[in-house]
Parts: C-alpha cells; sequence; structure tokens
C-alpha cells in the first residue's frame, strides 16, 4: 500500500486538530469569564474528583494486565500468519503451532497456579 | 526541497522529541504517561512514513492499547501522592553524567565533519505489489523460525516472571472452586432431624 | 532442517527440560502444598540427558567437525569457538542451578529463594547464554541477551523477604533495558547501512566496499553503540555503577551466576564480531577501548579498598577484571585474542572456586555478607581455608599461582603491541589491588570470630581440582592454550 492511501487519515488529524483548537480559542477569546469557587467546581454536588491520595490500586490488576499483554503480543503474530498462510506451507503452520504450544504450557502453569482466580 | 513527507516527518519527530523529554521532567507521573502515549502516536507516525505499517499498527496495539495502560496501573499501584520536587529530578546522576559524557564525547569525534541531514524518504518495497503484513508473515515463520520460537519462550518467560513476583496466595480467602463446589451434595452440609413437639433440638 | 537442530541441541534439551519442569511442577504443588515438585530422581535425569545432548553436540561440531558453519539460514554459528564458549558457561553455571542435587541447594533456601520456578529460570538463562555465544544475526543476538537478561532479573527480585532484592532486580533491570536499547539501537543503524541483520555479509561488504569505511557516519555510529550497549552489560569503566548495588542486594548463589554467565557470553559475541565481521573498523574504536580497560582496572582497583560488603568487593573485582579481559581484545591480534579467554577461563574458575567456599559456609544460619564474617575459618575449616586462598591469591595475580601468568601474558602482549603507558598504569593498579584481596586473607586467617561458622555439605571435589589447576597452572597452561587455538582457528 502505498503512503498516499493515508492522505485521508492526515487530513482527519489536520482537521480534528484544528477544530479542537478552533473551538477552545473561540470560546477563551469571546467568552464571558468572572470564576469564583463554586463554579470552577466541577461537579455541583458529590465528592471531588481530584483527591490528595488515590486509592491504591491491588498488585493483582497489574498481574491480570502483563497476562493480557503476553497474549496481546501473541495476537499480533497471528495476524502475518493469517494472511500468509497459504504461502508459507505446511512449515509456517506447524511453526505457528510450536509456538502457541509454548505459550499453552505457559497458559496451563498460570491456571494451576490460580493466577487467573479474583479471590 | 522539503516534501509533504518531510514536513509530516519533522511534525512527528519533534513531537515526539517533545513528548519524551516530557516523560521525564514531568514531575506528576500521570502526565509522564500521557506524555509517552502521545510518543508511541508519533512513533506510529514515523513507522507509516517509512512504510512500515504493519509495524505501526502493532505500536497501536500493544503499546498504546496495553502497555500504556499497564504504566497507568502502575502509576495508580505506587499512588502518585506527591508529585515530584524539581531539585530531586535530578539527584544522584553523577554517575550517569559521566557515561553520558563518555558517550557524547566519542559520538562528536566520531561524527565530526561527516554529518549530514537526511531526507526522509520511503524505504521497504514502495513498489511492490505485497504489503507489509504480507512480507512480514511470508518469512517469520519459516526463514526466521528460530526466533519466533525464541520470541515464544520469551514470553512464557514473561508469563513466569509476572507470576513469581506477584502472585501471592492469601490465607483466610475463599476461593472459587469449581470441582468442590459442583460436587457438594446435601448430606455434606445439611442435617435433617425430626423435632419432636414442645422439646426443640439441642444445637452443638 | 532436522540437521540444523544438531546445532542447537543443548539449548533445546535444556528448554525440553524446563517446560516439563514447569508443568509437573504446577501439578505437584497443586496437589500438595510446599511440596518440593523438582525431585532428585527428576533432576538426576535431566542432568544426564543433557550430559548425552552436550556430548553429542560436542562430539558432531568439536571433534567430527561435521556442522561447521552457519546453521538456519545464517542466523547461528556453529564453529569450535561457539563450543568452547558453551563449555565455559557451563563450567560456570552449573554448580548455581538451584536443583535439588546442587550442593548449592540450602544455599539457595537460606538466602530466601523458596519459589520452585528457580532452577527453570536458571536454565533458561543457561539457554540464553549459548545462544548467546552462537548468534550470527542481530535477531538473534538481541532476543538471546533479552532471553538471558530476563530471567536473571525475575530470579534476582525473587526473594520476597528481603528489600534489597527487589532494588538490586529494579536496578539492573532498567540498566539491562538500556544496554540493550543501544544494541538494538546499533543494529538498526548497521541494517541502515548494510540492509542486512546478518553479520556475515558485513565482512565482505566493509573489506570491498570503495569508500573508506571512516567515512561513513551511520556505520560508526552504529558500531559505536553495539559496544556501548555490550559494555554496559560487561560493566565496563564509565557504565559501571549499575553492579555494586544489584550484586549487593542479590544473594551469594545469584552473584555466582551473575558474575560469570552472562560476562562470558557477552566477551564471546564481542569477540565475534570484532575478529568476524567489523574487523575493519576496529582500529578506529580501538583506543577508546583500551583507555576504557585501563580507566576500569585502575577504578576496579582504587574502588575496593574501603569495601565491606564481600560482594560489593567481588564487583569491583570484576569491574578490574574485565578489563584485563577485553585489554587483549583490543589490540587486535590473534594472541591477544587467545590470551583474552585464557584469563577468562582463569577467572571463572577461580571465581567458582571462591564462591564453592562462600556459598558452603554460614553464620548463624545467615549467608556471609560482610568480609568480617569469614573470621575464623582457619580454625573450623583449615581445609576450605587454604583452597579458597588459593582462588584469591590467583585472582591477586600471587607469582605461583595461575592468575600470575596470565597478568603477565597481558603484560607481555600489551608490550609487544608498543603501548608501555597502559602497560605501566594496570601493573600499579594491579598492585593496588592485591591490597584488598589481602585483607580477606587476613580475615580467614589472623582474625578470631566471636560466632561460631558452620558448613553445608560442600564439593570438595570440585574445589579441589579448581585449587590444583590454578596452583600447578604451568603444567596446564600449553594444553590450555592449544585447545583455545585450536578453537579459533575456524573463526
Amino acid at each position: 500500500m502505498a503512503i498516499d492511501n493515508y492522505l485521508p487519515i492526515l487530513l482527519f488529524i489536520a482537521i480534528a486538530t484544528g477544530l479542537a483548537c478552533t473551538m477552545l480559542a473561540v470560546s477563551w477569546l469571546r467568552g464571558k469569564r468572572n470564576p469564583y469557587d463554586n463554579k470552577n467546581a466541577p461537579y455541583e454536588c458529590g465528592f471531588d474528583p481530584v483527591t490528595k491520595e488515590p486509592g491504591k490500586f491491588d498488585i493483582r490488576f497489574y498481574l491480570v494486565g502483563i497476562l493480557f499483554v503476553i497474549f496481546d503480543v501473541e495476537i499480533a503474530f497471528l495476524f502475518p500468519w493469517a494472511v500468509s498462510l497459504g504461502k508459507i506451507g505446511a512449515a509456517g503452520f506447524f511453526s505457528m503451532v510450536l509456538f502457541l504450544a509454548i505459550l499453552t504450557f505457559g497458559f496451563i502453569y498460570e491456571w494451576m497456579k490460580g493466577a487467573l482466580d479474583w479471590e | 526541497m522539503i516534501t509533504m513527507l518531510d514536513l509530516c516527518f519533522y511534525m512527528f519527530g519533534l513531537t515526539l522529541i517533545g513528548s519524551v523529554v516530557t516523560v521525564f521532567l514531568a514531575r506528576n507521573t500521570v502526565y509522564s504517561v500521557f506524555a509517552l502515549i502521545v510518543a508511541f502516536f508519533n512513533s506510529a507516525g514515523i513507522f507509516l512514513l517509512l512504510g512500515a505499517e504493519f509495524l505501526a499498527f502493532v505500536l497501536l496495539i500493544v503499546y498504546v492499547g496495553a502497555v500504556a495502560i499497564l504504566f497507568l496501573f502502575v502509576v495508580m499501584m505506587i499512588g502518585a501522592d506527591e508529585p515530584l520536587k524539581k531539585k530531586d529530578l535530578f539527584k544522584n546522576v553523577r554517575g550517569f553524567i559521566l557515561a553520558a559524557g563518555v558517550m557524547v564525547t566519542e559520538i562528536i569525534v566520531f561524527v565530526t565533519g561527516k554529518f549530514t541531514l537526511p531526507s526522509a524518504t520511503i524505504m521497504g518495497d514502495g513498489d511492490s505489489q505485497i504489503s507489509n503484513t504480507h512480507a512480514i508473515g511470508e518469512v517469520l515463520y519459516t526463514k526466521y523460525f528460530l526466533p519466533f520460537q525464541l520470541v515464544g519462550i520469551l514470553l512464557l518467560i514473561a508469563m513466569i516472571g509476572a507470576i513469581v513476583l506477584t502472585l501471592r496466595n492469601r490465607t483466610g480467602v475463599k476461593r472459587q472452586k469449581a470441582k468442590d463446589q459442583l460436587q457438594r451434595k446435601p448430606s455434606d452440609t445439611l442435617e435433617l432431624k425430626d423435632v419432636p413437639i414442645g422439646q426443640g433440638v439441642k444445637t452443638k | 532442517m532436522i540437521f540444523n537442530l544438531l546445532t542447537i541441541l543443548p539449548e533445546l534439551s535444556l528448554v525440553l527440560a524446563s517446560i516439563f519442569m514447569l508443568i509437573v511442577g504446577v501439578f505437584k504443588e497443586k496437589k500438595q502444598k510446599n511440596a518440593k515438585p523438582v525431585s532428585r530422581a527428576f533432576s538426576l535425569g535431566i542432568y544426564i540427558a543433557f550430559g548425552i545432548f552436550f556430548f553429542a553436540y560436542f562430539y558432531e561440531i568439536w571433534v567430527s567437525h561435521k556442522f561447521h558453519g552457519f546453521s538456519f539460514d545464517g542466523l547461528i554459528a556453529s564453529d569450535r569457538m561457539t563450543v568452547i564458549g558453551k563449555v565455559l558457561v557451563l563450567i560456570a553455571a552449573s554448580l548455581w542451578i538451584g536443583l535439588k542435587t546442587n550442593s548449592t541447594h540450602a544455599a539457595v533456601l537460606r538466602a530466601g529463594i523458596k519459589v520452585y520456578e528457580y532452577p527453570i529460570l536458571s536454565l533458561m538463562v543457561l539457554v540464553g547464554a549459548f545462544l548467546t555465544i552462537a548468534s550470527n544475526d542481530f535477531l538473534i543476538l538481541f532476543l538471546a541477551l533479552e532471553l538471558q537478561a530476563l530471567p536473571l532479573y525475575i530470579m534476582i527480585t525473587s526473594r520476597h523477604e528481603s528489600q534489597h532484592s527487589s532494588e538490586a532486580g529494579i536496578k539492573y533491570f532498567i540498566f539491562g533495558s538500556i544496554a540493550t536499547a543501544f544494541v538494538l539501537f546499533g543494529a538498526a543503524f548497521l541494517y541502515g547501512y548494510a540492509g542486512t541483520t546478518n553479520f556475515s555479509p558485513f565482512a565482505n561488504l566493509l573489506f570491498f566496499t570503495s569508500e573508506s569505511v571512516y567515512e561513513n557516519m551511520w556505520l560508526d555510529i552504529g558500531f559505536l553503540f553495539l559496544m556501548m550497549g555490550l559494555m554496559i552489560k560487561l560493566a565496563v569503566f564509565p557504565f559501571h555503577s549499575w553492579s555494586f548495588d544489584v550484586y549487593e542486594g542479590s544473594a551469594n548463589v545469584q552473584v555466582a551466576f551473575l558474575i560469570t554467565v552472562p560476562k562470558i557470553s557477552i566477551v564471546f559475541v564481542l569477540i565475534r564480531l570484532m575478529y568476524g565481521p567489523f574487523a575493519q573498523l576496529v582500529p578506529m574504536i580501538q583506543p577508546y577501548i583500551l583507555w576504557l580497560c585501563v580507566a576500569s582496572i585502575v577504578w576496579g582497583a582504587v574502588g575496593a579498598i574501603k569495601q565491606q560488603n564481600i560482594r560489593r568487593l567481588l564487583a569491583y573485582a570484576s569491574v578490574h577484571n574485565i578489563g584485563f579481559i577485553l585489554l587483549p581484545i583490543s589490540i587486535g591480534s590473534f594472541e591477544g585474542l587467545q590470551i583474552s579467554i585464557e584469563y577468562l577461563t582463569v577467572y571463572t574458575l577461580s571465581l567458582i572456586g571462591f564462591f564453592i567456599g562462600v556459598t558452603s559456609l554460614h553464620k548463624d544460619g545467615m549467608n556471609i555478607d560482610k568480609i568480617s564474617d569469614l573470621r575464623g575459618l582457619w580454625e573450623h575449616y583449615p581445609k576450605i581455608a587454604i583452597l579458597m586462598t588459593i582462588c584469591l591469591f590467583s585472582f591477586a595475580g600471587i607469582p605461583p599461582l595461575a592468575g600470575f601468568w596470565v597478568k603477565l601474558h597481558v603484560f607481555r602482549e600489551l608490550i609487544k603491541a608498543g603501548m608501555i603507558w597502559p602497560t605501566i598504569i594496570i601493573a600499579f593498579a594491579s598492585i593496588v589491588a592485591v591490597f584488598y584481596y589481602l585483607v580477606v586473607i587476613r580475615n580467614i586467617f589472623f582474625e578470631k570470630s566471636e560466632s561460631k561458622l558452620s558448613k553445608d555439605t560442600i564439593r570438595f571435589d570440585i574445589l579441589m581440582i579448581i585449587g590444583s589447576i590454578l596452583a600447578l597452572y604451568p603444567l596446564y597452561q600449553e594444553s590450555l592454550l592449544r585447545i583455545i587455538e585450536y578453537s579459533l582457528y575456524t573463526v
């Protein structure tokens, strides 16, 4: 694919950026501003969304996240394999099978270890 | 002459450098992560300019979609209580400055008099009919069989590492045990008793 | 294709063994908590199977020389130099794997490493080191370096009780990643120059190129970054600062692994790069490597004087010795290469001997941490004391021992190349270095201890062999040099 095909995307990015900037600029230039405390508050009622100490995340979020990344990378390897499967033949097919087998062992390991349970 | 491509390249490049500098100068770690996401987007743009479409989109999927979110988790986990003080940013860097100084000197010595500003060109198979993804797919699984399997082993190690380092079995927490739960019979937990009238049942 | 597999037979067997171990282990652990999933019989089986595979590999490559050259489309090199590298890595690593049959198993447990994945990870480090030595392509080099480093990060961080462990792990991780990033960056530039990631075409390309290689900026920068990345991993002088904290925060058994295995493999990669594809560029970078080596020899000698912690001391000693190992390579002659590998061998043997002693000892149930913890060794275990002293004297380069002869060879080679000033400087630095080895020896022999030193089962046989090699080095020297020479002719 030639790079020209991405021209619409570039235009889209340019227009989106331009539009956002224009809107901000116009409202900043034209709007009336006389702020006071209650007006600046993000919500009329409820608690403040910005606190000094955010509640600490459990490390299990991180574990699930990193396991997700690993399988995400695995998926990224599946794309080129899927599109060129016709050309690479049996060797290519079994090479992917081996790759998936290695990761399946990893999957069995993490399943048995209880890393996927959420207590 | 500056073409449209050059313009795009320098735009992406300058934004990339700017956002990377923001990553380590921002005193609030959440801002650092957002600057990092901007950096990922811009490097994806540069990959596109180079004709590496597949890499560009993998970068978006893996890095913006997953890794940046992980970074956010970590930032949340650490808890961005207090932004760093400005003077703390440059503490304990004498060794780094020394190493960086040696590197920069060597680069300057090597490069002096040879520097030319390159112009952006599209590399790779500009005129060939097959797409980037096809081109990668045709060699990755056969010619580069060994590196491909090594990637698999690396991912396996990453999995082991994540589990070894973060998984703690807490005691006193009830876990779901599907097998035990399904095999539960009424007789295990229920006890039926005839209650004579007027006497009640003694509890243990 | 199937014949190609022979050239990675040791790696293949290790990967299969560790995956098998992983799955068996997790099922066993599920069945009963705190089970020892890797049983004695099982690890013995692994040893035997690996021994057979490694011997097959050794026989085919070294003796019958049938699969000499490259396999996997030139990604993997298989010549005698890779064999000698792999054997050296195997010698360095075999004691510290952490399998149950290891004599160091008790030390591993004492260090607070309770996860059963530990031996699996150390086997993976071994795979990474083997592949690093055999790599003939930047793709493989990068992946193998990662494969070698990633399990090490996990191993170092896996001591849950120790805070130092996490600190060391994070530091090692960050610096390792930076080093790999430099290697990748350099490889990208070199790819941009040559259009290939394989090492082999570079030699022809650089030799027959019409323009002078000094003219091409991208080539120079690429090579420079590659070298810097590898030097960060080796902890050569200005890039050394990570190693002290990392070693201090790790357990003794881990340091024994960390200080030898990755360094041996990276020295072999450096040799392959500097004598093969990039030989044309070496004269350009040679003065820098020379002076960085001299600086790290001096720094390692001077900085170690004040150290109390034994692992920190060894980190300085490693900076000091890496300088000696790289100096002969930077000269660029065939003899220099030979001497560098000789030095590496002697250095590895001395380290193993020293660590066998240190890891088998403990004081009040704690591993040896400070130099003063070795007090009273002579009173309680005179045999260990003498053998450890031989290793330390060999480090220091005291005359009849191996360390003296190899240092002498380095000096001789430097003088032959006409480098008088570096020789004088490193001679003074190695005299300074003798001082801190003597501090350790004073603690072993002449200081009284307050609390009792005890020991685990210790591999006296191996310690005796190492001690005798180091003490009677002139007897072995000729044959060692001939083996190295023989292995290098095919590169």
